[in-house]
């Protein structure tokens, strides 16, 4: 069995190879950004250290190499090219290989992106050994918080000393606010070209204890004043209260007494220019100060942030949890029928609080599983460099509304459809580079993703910059396949549906990378299931968007119950747009037309009671819920709308997961059971329906047994 | 080195390494211009190295301008070894010395965020 702690370091470590993939290709775009430089750096150095910690020791090796030629990229001695951008990418996905197969030797893959490394710095294998064997720093694990006052005798320059030197080290040791005293550089006249004027005081937040930082400065000891001070321990244990204020540190540090600090306290106006303007103190030590300040609650800051962004919890625990959840919301809707149904006002109000915090906790719940998509959007930076390569071509991919948050759920589902819609449309869409500068269009393909919440739901969307969709020849390619018939008329927009009919392909040729007729199937396959739609929106020339609408989560949505007849149904409330009633004139009139007029406008008119097959008579005052419906106002009546519902769904079973109109079940709080409509299919089926009417054929029924 | 003069401005073209060792040479052009000019600017553009005696000099001739009552400033703050130096000498400050409380020091911007 995987030890615990095997088992988070590996999970840390897909974490961070992820987050390098990415970076290494924003690198690619930005080879001079010295933060991601940083970045880079520090993602392996990482994986490194903690990999020898969990006997990992051929990754550690492995990323040894890697960390000294980066190393000397941070430095500035070698620059970042794509070649070392792409090596650096193998050795990720080889460090992901010796990850997930846990070897312990470098097999002959490894010891040639080695080489490839060590080609680049032109060393030889023993130097880098050498290296290796050099112990790293003993830190410790608390974080401590020094205040070092720095004054190099005049003289330092004399012995050879660069006091920016043993700044830089300090530097490198933490996180490190550094301010120069520079109240005693005489003016030229007096000035001695060989003297020292300046003096320092560095804030340094680190890991090392006092003696690492004396001995930065070992070889200056007898030519400077030094002192360390600890200022800050940073237990991160424990709650991170607020850093010192203003008056506190200038107390702390003796820049001012107790007395004048008293005195000036009096006046109103921020601390810092009464003391100034009262001139007990100098604006230099007032800085100073602040930095110190600044500084320190910065990295409280930072502590915080790690703190909160570092809960990792099994994703089945959650499920429970959701499901739990789902059980109270059943519950709590039994105990609210229950008490309005009895005339007790106590019990009354005790339902209310419950169904209160009920819907809290379910949406808290619901919060947590939602996971930004950005995630999933950086997956797919890879994806692209790697296909464009293969193919070619230029591609550049731009993503936006990385932060929208879906359930954790729809993202791991939605993965291969978008990975489908991405290759086709590297493939297919874009066209060459030679192709596209013949076009007048820039040399470089785009692909845009996209996501963006609209009301319960978030649309994702997938643009190109390519060659369009051309209307005529998807036909044609469904002719030929007898996927349609010759003389059938189809819209635009029909002609685009076409290529996620299976088995269809433009391609004359099957590539690697698609055009084997699979794929835009299995996305209208995987978006169904996610309950989700597809749109195609194309101009030819231009460019192809692709945009999925996908329910925010799978599990809780608010519903509003209806009745016909006996037969309880659910309508998620957020397709609703009203309620009306009508009355029986009008009710009459509107069956015989399947249209409706309100507020002077005409609606379709759909009766649930007749699509859905069910009898009886509809009692003389109809309720109608218009509905907004493949983008357009429909009318669904009902015989009483009966009110709001939290609905859990339950998933119908296989042998009715196909039943048109239904898209799954909920169970009420006396234990009823009441059917989810689906009110996009009822009205793509009502509106063929009606076609079919008009042709003088059937109306073809949903049957179905409650 | 060399010395434009456009009218009252002075515009002094520094280059070659502000370093420790020639920190002497600087001092006396540095002399030199403020004593002929009662505004001078600095420009650093061709200078290719920074250490703390550079910053040091350019600190102590912005201060000699104000005791006299002359504008100094500096063309070039984003020359890159002057941030890179200005950076681990912590010379990124916000107060001035005090001379002229009204005249801003010269080491405020430049530096990237």
């Amino acid at each position: 069995m995987e030890d615990r702690h095997v088992k988070a370091f590996k999970e840390e470590s897909y974490d961070i190879l992820a987050e390098l993939e990415s970076l290494l290709l924003e690198l690619e775009e930005n080879p001079k950004d010295a933060t991601l430089i940083d970045r880079v750096f520090g993602a392996m150095h990482t994986i490194k250290g903690s990999g020898a910690m969990f006997g990992f020791d051929a990754i550690s090796d492995f990323t040894h190499e890697i960390e000294t030629v980066l190393d000397m990229v941070r430095d500035g001695i070698l620059p970042v090219t794509s070649g070392l951008v792409r090596l650096t990418l193998s050795a990720r996905d080889k460090i992901l290989e010796m990850l997930d197969s846990g070897t312990q030797s470098l097999d002959k893959e490894a010891r040639a992106i080695v080489a490839g490394f060590r080609d680049l710095i032109g060393n030889d294998e023993s130097e880098i050994k050498e290296e290796s064997e050099e112990p790293e720093p003993v830190e410790t694990t608390l974080r401590i918080t020094y205040r070092i006052l720095f004054k190099p005798n005049t003289d330092i320059f004399t012995t050879g000393t660069n006091p920016l030197l043993l700044l830089s080290e300090l530097k490198a040791m933490g996180e490190c606010t550094i301010v120069a005293r520079t109240n005693e550089i005489p003016p030229l006249a007096e000035y001695n070209p060989e003297a020292c004027y300046v003096s320092w005081e560095i804030i340094l937040t680190t890991n090392c204890d006092e003696n690492a930082i004396r001995d930065v400065f070992i070889f200056v000891e007898d030519n400077c004043e030094l002192s360390i001070e600890k200022i800050f321990e940073h237990d991160s244990g424990a709650e991170s209260e607020d850093y010192k204020r203003l008056g506190e540190i200038l107390l702390d540090r003796g820049a001012v007494t107790p007395e004048a600090l008293n005195n000036v306290l009096n006046k109103h106006k921020f601390l810092g220019e009464r003391l100034l303007e009262s001139k007990v103190i100098s604006r230099e030590k007032i800085d100073a100060a602040l930095k110190e300040q600044e500084h320190v609650r910065k990295v409280l800051q930072k502590d915080r942030d790690m703190q909160v962004s570092s809960l990792r919890v099994d994703a089945a625990k959650l499920d429970s949890l959701v499901d739990l959840v789902g059980e109270l919301v059943t519950v709590q809707a039994r105990l609210s029928q229950k008490a309005s149904g009895d005339n007790d006002p106590e019990l009354q109000l005790i339902a209310e609080s419950v169904e209160r915090l009920t819907e809290e906790l379910r949406d808290n719940t619901m919060s947590i599983r939602m996971v930004p998509i950005g995630t999933l959007f950086s997956r797919f930076r890879r994806l692209v460099h790697d296909l464009a390569g293969e193919l070619g071509k230029e591609v550049q991919i731009v993503t936006d509304g990385a932060a929208t948050e879906l359930d954790k759920t729809v993202i791991d589902q939605l993965n291969e459809p978008l990975v489908h819609i991405i290759r086709n449309a590297i493939d297919h869409g874009i066209e060459q580079p030679a192709e596209r500068s013949s076009f007048g269009k820039p040399v470089k393909g785009t692909i845009h993703l996209a996501a963006e919440h609209a009301g319960a739901s978030v649309v994702i969307s997938i643009s190109d910059d390519g060659a369009g969709l051309a209307p005529e020849i998807l036909k044609a390619k469904a002719v030929e396949k007898g996927l349609i018939a010759a003389d059938q008329e189809l819209s635009e927009d029909e002609c685009y549906s076409l290529i996620l009919r299976p088995g269809f392909t433009t391609s004359t040729e099957v590539t690697d990378v698609s055009g084997r007729g699979v794929g835009m199937d299995v996305v209208k396959r995987s978006i169904d299931s996610l309950r989700g739609t597809i749109g195609i929106t194309s101009s030819k020339g231009i460019g192809t968007t692709i945009s999925l609408r996908l329910p925010l989560t799978l599990a809780i949505i608010d519903g509003l119950l209806v009745s016909v007849g006996q037969d309880l149904f659910v309508i998620p409330l957020a397709v609703i747009d009203e309620c009306v009633e009508l009355s029986k004139e009008e009710s009459i009139q509107s069956r015989e037309r399947s249209m409706m007029t309100f507020r002077g406008q005409v609606h379709p008119y759909v009766s649930l009671r007749h699509v859905l097959g069910i009898g009886g008579v509809a009692p003389a005052i109809e309720k109608v819920v218009l509905v907004n419906a493949l983008g357009k106002r429909t009318g669904f009546s009902v015989d009483k709308v009966i009110g709001q519902h939290q609905t859990v769904i339950k998933t119908l079973s296989k042998v009715l997961g196909n039943v048109e109109g239904i898209s799954g079940a909920t169970i009420l709080g006396d234990g009823t059971v009441a059917l989810i409509l689906d009110v996009n299919q009822l009205v793509k089926a009502e509106r063929s329906d009606i076609q079919y009417k008009a042709q003088g054929a059937m109306p073809r029924r949903v049957e179905m047994t409650a | 080195m060399k010395v434009k003069k456009k009218e009252e401005l002075t515009c002094l073209c520094l280059d070659g390494e502000m370093t420790i060792h020639n920190v002497a040479a600087f001092r006396d052009r540095l002399l030199e211009a403020l004593g002929g000019s009662n505004r001078v600017e600095i420009d650093l553009q061709r200078v290719t190295a920074m250490d703390l005696a550079g910053l040091q000099i350019l600190c102590a001739a912005h201060r000699t301008s104000q005791i006299q009552g002359k504008v100094l400033s500096l063309s070039s703050k984003q020359l890159p070894v002057l941030q890179q130096a200005r950076c681990v000498a912590g010379f990124d400050l916000i107060h001035n010395c005090g001379i002229n409380p009204a005249a801003e020091c010269i080491w405020v911007g430049g530096m990237p965020e």
